[in-house]
């Protein structure tokens, strides 16, 4: 059988090899901006990516979102912004993560829309037209989400697991902050911080569609003309505080289902060990139907609709995550299945066809994951983040066709410690 | 716009019948070696009844679960083997299946499907277990939501446990009723090639699908649908709701009975459509303008409905009120932007502004393969034709504001509407 498996997995290689991957090409051998050209449909997606995340706020918790969020929300000629956006049907939005903050626009390929989205965004990034009414309506729209998110169990674990988890690192707390630091903030110190952000120096452009290096080169001049060139962003190295007392951080919330989260410490996008682990995590729950969780929770038992594990590779520190639901009186149960398949895990005494398969299902559905041109940013946006865009898709392939049991059993007793894991549930418990 | 007349479905899109009227409908984009395929069945809630409500949405729980050549799960593990994705998807009117994959394993996702079309099995012990998995995702997507028990409860207010009222989960009630009996039946009866679309997309050879397709479905027999519903008449009633729920603001909601969709009112659905986009359909739209930005009476506005209807159906206007505005502000509010447009006319550039939008967005449906699968398979389970979305901009573009203001008086100004309001729960 183990033989079977790996000619079927050799054969399926050698496939791979004739995938044509979107080309990425830095524009004018400028590594912060990146493009990939794409001339089936007349669209565009630009994303402009700011080094600044949710981790940078310190003290103002919430800041960088509430700044960014105020990005579009900017008067000209008595007109928002992202009005301005719509008028000729393109579509803004922007994003704040724990590690990174950005705007994307799509819209449709023609000189008069390229120009104007051009001088759009620079005014965006030059002037900082904010009136007192919008930002009190922005703030009050971001106290009212985080009223909301403590009514809604599903942000209620995660906030509360991960400001456990996290604690005293930049990553502790939710992207839209508290309550208490949010009321603090006033227009003055959104200006401030928006200044800080907008810095040309940290600036990551990423483009995907109907426009060629040139007209790139000229639509990045013009937002970026007269954008504060300051000193780029120091970067603070959050370690993980954590260790668990192993005690289950029991929610009390009255809803008929119980959520569960268990966040286990695990690795970086970076780590030399991360496609052993992406590996691993695709066999225990990161594959959906077939996976052990699935196996075990929802097929065999039939606990609960969705069960999973995702890795989180925050640029610092690396978690692994699983979550599920399920009515209030089974939540013990759930628990001690769960603890079960990450013992499993652990002992990671997987068999070669299980680990050839998951190398082949991770590397197909890698080549199907650039059938759009807005997916394509996506991947383009976080490669250009992390700074591994040189040979990328090769990298990539070979982390995953370098995997074996060895080198992952290896890797888990090495990355991760299931010593520190925290268990923590929302319901009526 | 220059560039959206060139994008047309007419010019992607094949469509013919194999001899058991399976409908084949063929989009070829041949942008990535990337193919979706994908099967729809004419039926979802609106088909059901009272006492098996939720059933097409268990059968489609149930297809994963074996036939007389595969074992339960064996489908979804072979398309995870080479990285493709797969799902399945019930509404108020289909009930659809998928595989997303490389092109090479087309004849993989066609033998599959085709396979359960017709050789399902019903293990009682696979039954007793999923349907625990369907009753822990009505608990997660509705038991536990505010927004969703409104919804389900004005829907079921307006038109009874009949067509657009039955929840497509089911009630808890009939889920625990639902026998293995009734899905055999439900699933002989519509699982049909003759009750069915076959949507195909991507990048595959047309020629080598062809012959795939009739390989694998041309054999199977078509067979007489039989329609369970029976002829109720259901009076709307518009009486108040109110709830108290954990939301955090109050939420508003006006619920305004909407015209079906068909081939002769079609303009009217696009009037309906653009004057709810001019009203909610952007930063820039009426509500997010006057009521959120100049008047600050909403802190968030929304508008909810289906333009695509194949029975009676709802338009839901709502929002939630900014401090120190009640319920009843937002409301009144909320109906004054319909009476300024009907009294004022639209704004300098407004509809051209509006247009351009919905044109653009027209235009950005085209870059994913699976949603030119999902607007035609939701067109064509209506019995609507998928030709239309090719005359879609001409439609708007003809669109006036004469026809914006009537659509305002006559589906809002002058109409009842079920009133609800969800308030904050003191916890």
């Amino acid at each position: 059988m183990r033989l079977l498996s790996l000619i079927i997995f050799f054969s399926l290689i050698c496939d791979l090899e004739a995938f044509a991957f979107p080309k990425i090409q830095p524009i004018k051998s400028n590594n912060n901006y990146l493009l990939v050209e794409e001339h089936a449909l007349p669209i565009i997606d630009l994303r402009i990516n700011f080094n600044y995340g949710s981790k940078n706020d310190l003290n103002n918790k919430g800041i960088t979102n509430l700044a960014i969020n105020l990005l579009g929300e900017q008067l000209l000629n008595g007109e928002k912004i992202v009005n301005h956006f719509e008028k000729i049907g393109a579509q803004f939005s922007s994003t704040v993560t724990k590690d990174t903050s950005y705007v994307s626009i799509r819209f449709i390929n023609n000189p008069s829309n390229v120009n104007h989205i051009a001088n759009l965004l620079n005014y965006m990034f030059t002037k900082y037209s904010i009136t007192t009414k919008i930002f009190s309506h922005a703030k009050e729209l971001v106290l009212s989400s985080i009223k909301a998110r403590n009514l809604n169990p599903t942000s209620l674990i995660s906030m509360k697991s991960e400001e456990k988890f996290l604690v005293d690192t930049g990553y502790a707390h939710p992207v839209t902050g508290y309550k208490e630091t949010i009321e603090l903030l006033d227009l003055e110190k959104i200006i401030l911080h928006i200044q800080k952000i907008i810095n040309k120096n940290d600036i990551k452009i990423s483009i995907v569609g109907d426009i060629d290096e040139n007209k790139a080169t000229f639509m990045i001049s013009k937002i970026l003309n007269r954008v504060s060139n300051n000193p780029t962003l120091k970067k603070k190295n959050n370690i993980l505080n954590y260790y668990s007392d192993s005690k289950i951080n029991y929610i009390y919330f009255d809803s008929v289902q119980t959520h569960i989260s268990i966040i286990i410490p695990s690795v970086t996008r970076l780590n030399k060990n991360y496609f052993n682990i992406l590996v691993a995590n695709y066999i225990f729950g990161g594959s959906g139907f077939g996976s052990m969780l699935m196996n075990e929770i929802r097929e065999k038992k039939g606990l609960a609709y969705s069960v999973h594990s995702y890795l989180m590779p925050y640029n610092e520190i690396g978690l692994m995550r699983i979550g599920m639901q399920t009515q209030n009186k089974n939540t013990e149960k759930a628990i001690i299945i769960l603890k079960e398949q990450i013992m499993k895990l652990k002992k990671a005494k997987f068999s070669d066809e299980q680990i050839n398969e998951a190398k082949i299902g991770l590397l197909r559905s890698f080549e199907l994951r650039f059938d759009t041109n807005k997916k394509i940013l996506r991947t383009l946006s976080a490669i250009n983040e992390l700074e591994i865009f040189n040979n990328y898709f090769v990298n990539y392939e070979n982390g995953i066709k370098n995997v074996t049991s060895k080198s992952l059993l290896s890797a888990i007793n090495s990355e991760i410690n299931f010593d520190n894991i925290l268990i923590s549930t929302v319901g009526m418990n | 716009m220059p560039a959206s007349a060139d994008l047309r479905f007419s010019d992607r899109v094949e469509e013919y019948y194999l001899s058991n009227k399976l409908k084949v409908i063929l989009i070829e984009d041949k942008r990535s070696p990337i193919i979706v395929s994908s099967i729809w069945y004419k039926v979802g809630s609106s088909y059901e009844y009272e006492g098996i409500s939720g059933i097409s949405h268990v059968l489609e729980h149930m297809m994963f679960k074996g036939t007389k050549t595969t074992e339960p799960g064996e489908f979804s593990a072979k398309i995870k083997k080479i990285g493709g994705t797969e799902n399945a998807f019930t509404g108020r009117d289909f009930t659809g299946y998928f595989q997303k994959t490389h092109k090479s394993y087309l004849e993989l996702c066609l033998k599959m499907e085709a396979d359960r079309m017709r050789n399902l099995i019903f293990s009682q012990e696979e039954f007793k277990n999923e349907i625990e998995v369907v009753k822990e995702e009505r608990r997660l997507r509705t038991d536990d939501n505010p927004t969703a028990k409104i919804f389900e409860k004005i829907s079921n207010q307006a038109f009874g446990m009949r067509g657009y009222g039955i929840p497509i989960i089911g009630t808890m009630k009939d889920l625990n009723r639902i026998s293995v009996a009734d899905l055999k039946k439900w699933y002989l009866n519509y699982y049909v090639p003759n009750n069915a679309i076959l949507i195909l997309a991507g990048g595959f050879d047309k020629g080598q699908a062809k012959e795939l397709i009739k390989k694998y479905y041309g054999g199977i027999k078509e067979a007489k649908v039989q329609d369970y519903l029976e002829k109720l008449n259901h009076k709307i009633s518009f009486k108040s709701i109110k709830v108290e729920d954990k939301v955090s603001e109050p939420l508003v909601l006006m619920s305004f009975e909407n015209i079906r969709f068909n081939k002769e009112n079609r303009k009217e659905n696009y009037v309906i459509e653009l004057l709810m986009e001019l009203m909610d359909g952007g930063f820039s739209s009426r509500f997010t303008k006057n009521l959120i930005d100049d008047k600050s009476i909403a802190l968030s506005t929304f508008i909810s409905y289906d333009a695509y209807s194949r029975k009676r159906n709802l338009i839901t206007i709502g929002g939630s009120p900014n401090k120190n505005i009640s319920a009843e502000q937002l409301r009144e509010a909320l109906i004054a932007e319909f009476t300024n447009l009907v009294e004022e006319g639209l704004y300098e550039n407004e509809l051209v502004d509006v247009k351009s939008r919905l044109l653009a967005n027209n235009i950005y449906k085209f870059d994913s393969v699976f949603y030119q699968v999902m607007q035609i398979g939701m067109l064509e389970t209506k019995n609507l034709d998928w030709s239309m979305l090719d005359k879609y901009i001409n439609e708007i573009n003809s669109i006036t504001e004469h026809d914006l203001i009537n659509a305002a008086k006559k589906y809002i100004l002058k109409k009842d509407y079920i009133f609800s309001v969800i308030e904050p729960k003191k916890l």
